[in-house]
């Protein structure tokens, strides 16, 4: 009896060591805080070799962003057919609104009131006035701003005759090259209603490609699975770059906003995997356990984007939120609901606010987070700081200088763009879990069935 | 007929026209071309052995800087011993002026060969002296009020309040910007102070809103006091070209040419950002 037990663990052993069983090692949650902490040690070395792995992060953050596109292209008509399938599309989308609404509100009420709050309590003193505007002058090569004060005539005519068309830009007029552009949000309004007129033309005629684009959903996932396997090493290659970055000069100076900004973030976080938690009736640590895969990965990234199909596949299979909810509205969320921005605007406003001396009023305030709301959807599209210049949205109706603002978040973008993106993808999923709930029995990808197929 | 007529006349002019200059008007223009007894250039400050280089009684460091025993040093000083250096004559300054527009009148009346001063080239300078070939282009400048301009712009770009700018603008009295203000910004206030200085104090006191200068100034300013660029911001007019140039004597021929020369063999060009970063004797 004795001699037996060894041999059959080790080939349990042996079995156990398959990608899967990797990838769950490497998934837990201790494995990626792990991967976190070295990330950050690793920049704050400032050791010259953590520049060299900028290259291997960028390599992850691309193979990441490969399959992004062909699984919007699959998931999104699949969840806009479910969803009509179970008749639930009509249902859903009150509730998502009614969270979406309750969500912006305290996204931007949190930034607003976090900062006003803090800076009541620990203004910004005149050392750090000096230390920032020599950071702006150093940063800016004490240049604002460049214009030709003589503008001929011909230049106003065609400056004032390009015009956006709002909404009609984001309508692709061909999808391939808004597929080639990369342009997410004209993708997702084809795929939205490619998977409606799918649905109908099911009905009407029989014929479907539902196991075609199932099966180019589940290669995509197992793509992703795979990459899954590199996550906290690409943890590591993409934070540490991002740390080192960031001069010690630069943190004793804006630590302040720094750390107001990341203190706001973990609090809209923390707060989302709860409401999360108790929308699907699971255990908080299990919730937790399994947000933070996404969390840390656009943490890496930088761009929800890139994690939509790790999100979804979370949600959606570990949490069995409801599938439309995790893949009709997670891919829309991400794409256009920019809740990181919101809180970034906010916070951004109240702080050059402070800087300058300006404080502001009730209605003041109100208008900043109306503002960062509005403010946020121009940001689609885009990442990083090129994503900040709608800010200027913000800060110029309060007589506050973008010119000012922008080399100072420029500068702490590098860390910021952490937490932004991981606020829209917290947020976004906790609107997915609120509005969808938990998966039902029936809330599959759902076959097509003789009976549904009229005769003809 | 008229039009053969016509063409005839048409070719007489031309052919008189394409006739070589007659002596008397090669003459007449003579005073400006060649030197002529009792007028200064290049031969009169050789035998001399000395040129006289005006400056500002006030110092523009890092371009001229008094010492207290008496020295004068600078990268413009720098560049009239050199000149000097190639003349073979020796260096003697001459810094009784007390604006931008005095150093130009000490060259104009003669009292000074040359002026080495930060001058930017105007119309008005160019009426009584001549200037060498640009040592350095700047770019105009405006150091401006972050508040004031925002909330003129009320949501706007900070440039299109600039760009027609109706408050009141500072500038440095009897210096070059005084005509570039009076040109490009004709819808503001213009107020005009003794010194740079005093212009940076009516802009802390509110007396202005903006100042003018070039972009060596304005960049200095917030390069030495970095927590005005939190108040202030500088804004830069890619259009506007303030040349600075060696003023010499308008009679001087032969040294313009001769400065020029040597400028270009020497490449006596200032870079902005090596002087904005040059050490100076405080």
């Amino acid at each position: 009896m004795n001699t037996s037990t060894p041999v059959v663990s080790a080939t349990v052993k042996k079995k156990k060591l398959t990608a899967a069983a990797v990838s769950r090692f490497q998934n837990k949650p201790l494995v990626t805080l792990t991967a976190v902490v070295i990330a950050i040690a690793l920049g704050l070395s400032k050791e010259p070799f953590v520049e060299s792995l900028r290259p291997i992060g960028e390599t992850y953050l691309a193979l990441l962003q490969m399959s992004v596109l062909p699984f919007l292209m699959a998931a999104i008509p699949l969840a806009m057919r479910s969803a009509i399938a179970q008749g639930a599309a009509g249902r859903m989308l009150g509730r998502v609104i009614f969270w979406l609404i309750v969500s912006t509100v305290v996204v931007a009420a949190g930034g607003i009131v976090l900062s006003v709050v803090y800076f009541a309590i620990y203004p910004v003193d005149s050392k750090t006035i000096a230390a920032v505007g020599g950071l702006v002058g150093d940063t800016s090569g004490q240049i604002d701003l460049e214009f030709i004060m003589d503008l001929p005539r011909s230049i106003v005519t065609v400056t004032n005759a390009i015009h956006s068309t709002g909404i009609a830009d984001l309508v692709p007029s061909n999808i391939f090259a808004a597929l080639s552009g990369n342009q997410i949000t004209s993708v997702l309004i084809f795929t939205g209603i490619f998977g409606l007129s799918m649905a109908v033309s099911e009905r009407r005629t029989g014929n479907s490609f539902f196991s075609e684009l199932k099966h180019l959903h589940d290669v995509c996932l197992l793509i992703f699975e795979w990459l899954n396997l590199f996550v906290p090493f690409g943890i590591i290659a993409m934070i540490a770059p991002q740390v080192a970055q960031l001069g010690s000069d630069v943190l004793y100076i804006l630590g302040q906003f720094l750390l107001l900004f990341a203190a706001g973030s973990v609090v809209l976080i923390i707060l989302s995997v709860i409401l999360i938690a108790m929308a699907i009736r699971q255990p908080l640590f299990l919730t937790f356990s399994a947000m933070m895969k996404p969390l840390t990965l656009v943490a890496a990234t930088r761009n929800a984007i890139a994690c939509t199909p790790l999100a979804v596949d979370v949600m959606a299979n570990e949490l069995k939120v409801s599938r439309a909810g995790c893949e009709l509205f997670i891919p829309l969320g991400f794409t256009i609901l920019r809740f990181g921005y919101v809180l970034h605007f906010a916070a951004a406003t109240i702080f050059i606010g402070a800087l300058v001396g300006r404080s502001f009023t009730i209605y003041e305030m109100l208008l900043i987070g109306f503002l960062s709301t509005v403010a946020s959807f121009g940001t689609i599209g885009l990442n990083g700081p090129a994503g900040l210049a709608s800010l200027a949205g913000v800060l110029r109706p309060f007589a506050l200088s973008f010119e000012l603002a922008l080399p100072i978040l420029i500068v702490l973008d590098s860390i910021i763009g952490m937490f932004r993106a991981a606020v829209t993808v917290a947020v976004t999923c906790a609107i997915a879990a609120l509005a969808g709930g938990r998966q039902q029995a029936e809330d599959v990808l759902l076959e097509p069935t003789p009976a549904a197929i009229p005769a003809k | 007929m008229n039009k053969r007529y016509s063409n005839l006349v048409y070719f007489v002019f031309i052919a008189f026209a394409a006739l070589p200059t007659p002596a008397g008007a090669q003459t007449a223009r003579l005073p400006m071309t060649a030197p002529a007894q009792g007028i200064s250039d290049i031969h009169s400050i050789v035998a001399s052995g000395v040129l006289r280089v005006a400056i500002s009684r006030f110092d523009i460091p890092p371009f001229h800087q008094h010492l207290a025993n008496g020295t004068i040093v600078g990268k413009e000083a720098e560049l009239a011993y050199q000149i000097a250096g190639a003349l073979n004559v020796k260096v003697t300054f001459v810094d009784e002026a007390d604006t931008f527009d005095e150093v130009i009148k000490l060259v104009a009346d003669g009292r000074a060969d040359i002026g080495l001063n930060a001058l930017a080239q105007n119309y008005k300078a160019v009426m009584t002296v001549r200037f060498s070939e640009p040592y350095m282009t700047l770019r105009h400048a405006l150091l401006y009020n972050r508040t004031m301009v925002a909330q003129e712009a009320a949501g706007g770009r900070p440039d299109d309040v600039l760009r027609e700018f109706r408050g009141k603008i500072g500038i440095v009295a009897a210096s070059p910007f005084v005509r570039f203000a009076d040109r490009n910004f004709a819808l503001a206030t213009v107020i005009e102070f003794d010194t740079w200085k005093d212009a940076l104090d009516g802009l802390r006191k509110r007396e202005v809103d903006v100042l003018y200068n070039n972009e060596f100034e304005v960049r200095r300013v917030l390069m030495e006091n970095p927590a005005l660029h939190v108040e202030y911001g500088a804004a830069i007019m890619k259009d506007k070209l303030a040349f600075l140039a060696i003023a010499i004597c308008d009679s001087c021929v032969k040294l313009q040419e001769f400065i020029n020369f040597f400028m270009a063999q020497n490449q006596s060009t200032f870079a902005i950002n090596t002087l904005l970063t040059a050490p100076f004797v405080k």
